[in-house]
C-alpha cells in the first residue's frame, strides 16, 4: 500500500471514529435511565475516550457537546442538590430543550409551514436548500404526515454551488471562512470573511461580513464564490449589524456620500405593496393627506430620480431634496425633447 | 464493513442523527434506501458508512446496542435502544424558520406555537442575519390552502392597468416565482379566462363557499402571456448595455444596429408601465413604433410634471 493511499485510509479511519464516537456519546445518554459521571464518560475507551490524557479526553467531551448542541442536542451538567462543588457532575440530555414538545405542531400548522418550505425549495436564489430539506423531512414527522417526497430530496441539483453552501454553513456556525472570489471585473482573489449576514435579491444570495483583506464590511455574489476552504476561528456579529440595510436599491449603486432624499407614494397602495418596491429599506410612514411617504438614503440622486420615474404608476413622486426634484424633471425633458 | 467514504465527521454525525430520528418516527421504524438517503440529507452511495456507523453504537455498561440493518432496498432500526423522540430545530433549522414565519408574515398564535413547540430555547431573535425582497404579501398561506382544498376566493388586488384595487372572484391554481417575483396563477371567473396576480398586490383574500370549477388550464409563463394577450411596440435601445439591462419579460426579437443600438419589439400589458420604464430610462431607450404611443408618452410626461408642481 503506498504512502497516500495509507494517509487517506487512516484519515478516513479518524473521520468516522469522530462521528462514531459522537454518535455513541447520544447513543448511551438517550438510552440511559439514569445522567453518566464524568468519570463514567471520560474513562470509557470503547465510547472513544479513556485515552492516557485525562485532560484531552475533557476538551473532546466538551468539543463533542458543543458539536451534538450545533445540532439541536443540548447536553447538560447536573449536581445533586447540596453537592460540594469538588463533587464529580452527571451528565444528561435536556429534554426540555432538546426534544419537540409533545404535540408541538399540529396538523395544520405543519402544513402551512411544509408549503412555505416547499415555496422556497422551488426557488433558485437559496443558499439552504439542506436546510430547507430538513426542515422538510421533520415536519411530516411531526405533523404526522406521509408528504409527496420533494422533487429536489438529496441528490445534487444543476443549482446547488457547494462553494456557497460552505459560506452558509460557515455563517451558521459563526466561524471564519476562506474563499476564493471571483469580482465583477474577472479578477479572482482569496478572501477570509466573517459572514454576518445573508440576502437574497434578484435571483442570487449575496453573504455580507468582515473581510479581513480589507479589514471592511464586503458583499459577495454567491455564483462568484469559486471555491471555499474549511472554516476556522469563531467570531460574534455585531449587536448593530442589520442585513436588511443590505438589500440594494439601484441608487445604491455608487461611489459617493449617502444622502437623505424622500418620495411620495399613493395613498391607496398596501403596505405589503410598498414594502416589496422599497426592500424593507429607510422609513415609511403615512402623511396626513394618507399618502405613503419613504425617506432613505441615495449615494446617487439621478438613479433615485430614475428610480421614482419608474414606478411612476404607483404615485410615486420626488419630494426632497431639491436636487432630487431637478434631476427627475430633467429625466423627463430629455425623453420628451427625444420623442419630439 | 462499508468504507467510510467521502463524508465528513461533521456531516456523517449529522445524517447519522437525521437517520436515527427518520427511522425512530417511520412506522415499524422502517424506511426505503432512497428515503432514508433522502431524510438524512446523503445520497444513497454514502447511506451504507452511515448505517455501519449506527450499527457500532453501543453501551458497554447496559449492554445495549443499535440494531439497524439493511434489508434489500430497505432500512430497519430493530428494538428501543436507538429509538430518538423527535428533535427541537437544530440551530441552522431554527434560523430558516425563523425567517420563514417572518416573510409569511404568520399571526401571533401560529408564530407562538412554532417557537415553543419546536424551536430551542433562548434566543427568539433567530431570524436575524437573513433578509430578502419581500415578495409573498400577507396571503400566500391562505392562499395555499384554497389551492390544496379547491376553494373558491374573492381577491382585492390591484394590477398595472387599475387606478385602484378591485375585488374579483377567482379559482386559484397554483404559485408561481418568476424572476424573484410570486405570483399567484388563476382562474378569473368573471373573465372566464387564466390570469397571474402577484402576491405582493393582493390587498384581501376571501373564501367562498364554492369549489373551483374544472378549467381547461395553460400553463403560461409571463413572456408567453403577454405575447398572447398584450400590445406590442418597437423601442431602440442606445446601446448594448441598455439593452443588456432590460430584463423584461415581454422582449421579443433584438436586431443590434452598426452604430451599437439594439431595436427590439416589446410585449407589454401596460401603457403606464411603457412609459415610466421609458422615462426612467432618461433618454437611452426610445419608442419607434406605433407613432401615436410616441403622441401618447409626451402627454403622459406632462401630466406627470402638472402632478408635482406646487
Amino acid at each position: 500500500m503506498d504512502t497516500r493511499q495509507h494517509t487517506q485510509d487512516a484519515e478516513d479511519t479518524t473521520t468516522h471514529d469522530t462521528a462514531r464516537r459522537i454518535l455513541n456519546l447520544l447513543f448511551i445518554l438517550n438510552s440511559s435511565s439514569t445522567p453518566l459521571t464524568t468519570e463514567q464518560i471520560v474513562s470509557d475507551s470503547d465510547l472513544g475516550y479513556g485515552s492516557l490524557n485525562r485532560a484531552s479526553d475533557l476538551k473532546k467531551f466538551k468539543r463533542d457537546r458543543e458539536k451534538l448542541a450545533e445540532r439541536g442536542i443540548h447536553i447538560i451538567e447536573i449536581r445533586a442538590a447540596g453537592a460540594q462543588q469538588t463533587e464529580e457532575s452527571s451528565w444528561t440530555i435536556d429534554r426540555r430543550s432538546t426534544y419537540a414538545a409533545a404535540g408541538a405542531l399540529s396538523r395544520a400548522d405543519a402544513e402551512v409551514l411544509l408549503r412555505a418550505v416547499d415555496e422556497c425549495l422551488a426557488r433558485e436564489d437559496t443558499p439552504f436548500r439542506h436546510g430547507l430539506l430538513s426542515i422538510r423531512h421533520k415536519l411530516e414527522g411531526l405533523g404526522g404526515m406521509t408528504a409527496e417526497p420533494s422533487p429536489l430530496d438529496s441528490e445534487a441539483t444543476a443549482q446547488e454551488n457547494p462553494a456557497a453552501e460552505a459560506l452558509w454553513s460557515a455563517f451558521v456556525l459563526k466561524r471564519k471562512i476562506r474563499f476564493s472570489y471571483l469580482d465583477a471585473k474577472g479578477q479572482e482573489s482569496k478572501r477570509t470573511v466573517a459572514v454576518w449576514g445573508v440576502f437574497m435579491q434578484d435571483g442570487h444570495s449575496y453573504f455580507v461580513g468582515l473581510d479581513e483583506q480589507s479589514g471592511g464590511v464586503r458583499t459577495f455574489r454567491d455564483d462568484r464564490i469559486v471555491r471555499a476552504w474549511r472554516p476556522t476561528g469563531r467570531y460574534e456579529v455585531p449587536a448593530w449589524f442589520d442585513i436588511g440595510n443590505y438589500l440594494f436599491l439601484p441608487f445604491d449603486l455608487a461611489a459617493g456620500m449617502a444622502q437623505p432624499v424622500e418620495f411620495s407614494l399613493r395613498r391607496d397602495l398596501s403596505q405589503p405593496e410598498v414594502e416589496a418596491l422599497i426592500h424593507g429599506r429607510g422609513e415609511l410612514e403615512r402623511a396626513t393627506d394618507g399618502s405613503w411617504r419613504w425617506r432613505v438614503k441615495a449615494r446617487d440622486l439621478d438613479a433615485a430620480a430614475s428610480f421614482a420615474l419608474a414606478h411612476s404608476a404607483m404615485g410615486m413622486r420626488p419630494v426632497a431634496p431639491n436636487r432630487l426634484v431637478t434631476a427627475w424633471k430633467t429625466l423627463i425633458g430629455k425623453v420628451v425633447e427625444a420623442h419630439g | 464493513m462499508a468504507k467510510p467514504g467521502s463524508l465528513t465527521a461533521d456531516r456523517t454525525l449529522t445524517a447519522g442523527i437525521k437517520l436515527l430520528e427518520a427511522l425512530s418516527a417511520a412506522p415499524d421504524h422502517r424506511l426505503g434506501v432512497v428515503d432514508a438517503a433522502a431524510a438524512a440529507g446523503i445520497g444513497t452511495d454514502d447511506l451504507p458508512a452511515v448505517v455501519d456507523t449506527i450499527g457500532a453504537l453501543s453501551d458497554r455498561m447496559s449492554g445495549a446496542r443499535a440494531a439497524i440493518e439493511t434489508e434489500g432496498d430497505q432500512i430497519h432500526l430493530y428494538g428501543d435502544a436507538a429509538l430518538l423522540m423527535p428533535l427541537r430545530l437544530s440551530v441552522e433549522e431554527s434560523m430558516i424558520v425563523s425567517h420563514m414565519i417572518d416573510l409569511l408574515d404568520l399571526d401571533s398564535e401560529t408564530r407562538q406555537r412554532i417557537r415553543e413547540g419546536l424551536m430551542p430555547d433562548g434566543d427568539e431573535d433567530t431570524a436575524r442575519g437573513i433578509a430578502e425582497t419581500s415578495r409573498y404579501g400577507s396571503w400566500l398561506v391562505q392562499l395555499s390552502e384554497a389551492i390544496q382544498d379547491g376553494v373558491r376566493c374573492r381577491m382585492t388586488y390591484r394590477s398595472l392597468t387599475d387606478d385602484t384595487a378591485r375585488t374579483r372572484t377567482v379559482d386559484p391554481l397554483r404559485i408561481d416565482d418568476e424572476q424573484g417575483r410570486a405570483y399567484l396563477i388563476a382562474w378569473d371567473v368573471e373573465r372566464d379566462e387564466e390570469r397571474r396576480y402577484r402576491l405582493d398586490r393582493i390587498a384581501d383574500v376571501a373564501y367562498t363557499d364554492d369549489s373551483v370549477a374544472p378549467h381547461e388550464v395553460k400553463t403560461r409563463s409571463t413572456a408567453e402571456s403577454l405575447r398572447a394577450h398584450g400590445a406590442a411596440a418597437r423601442l431602440v435601445a442606445a446601446d448594448e448595455e441598455t439593452m443588456r439591462r432590460l430584463t423584461w419579460s415581454g422582449i421579443g426579437q433584438i436586431e443590434a444596429r452598426d452604430d451599437g443600438s439594439c431595436v427590439f419589439t416589446l410585449y407589454y400589458s401596460s401603457k403606464r408601465w411603457l412609459f415610466d420604464q421609458v422615462l426612467a430610462a432618461g433618454g437611452n431607450l426610445q419608442i419607434v413604433e406605433p407613432r401615436e404611443l410616441r403622441d401618447e408618452l409626451r402627454a403622459y410626461a406632462a401630466e406627470l410634471l402638472a402632478s408635482n408642481d406646487g
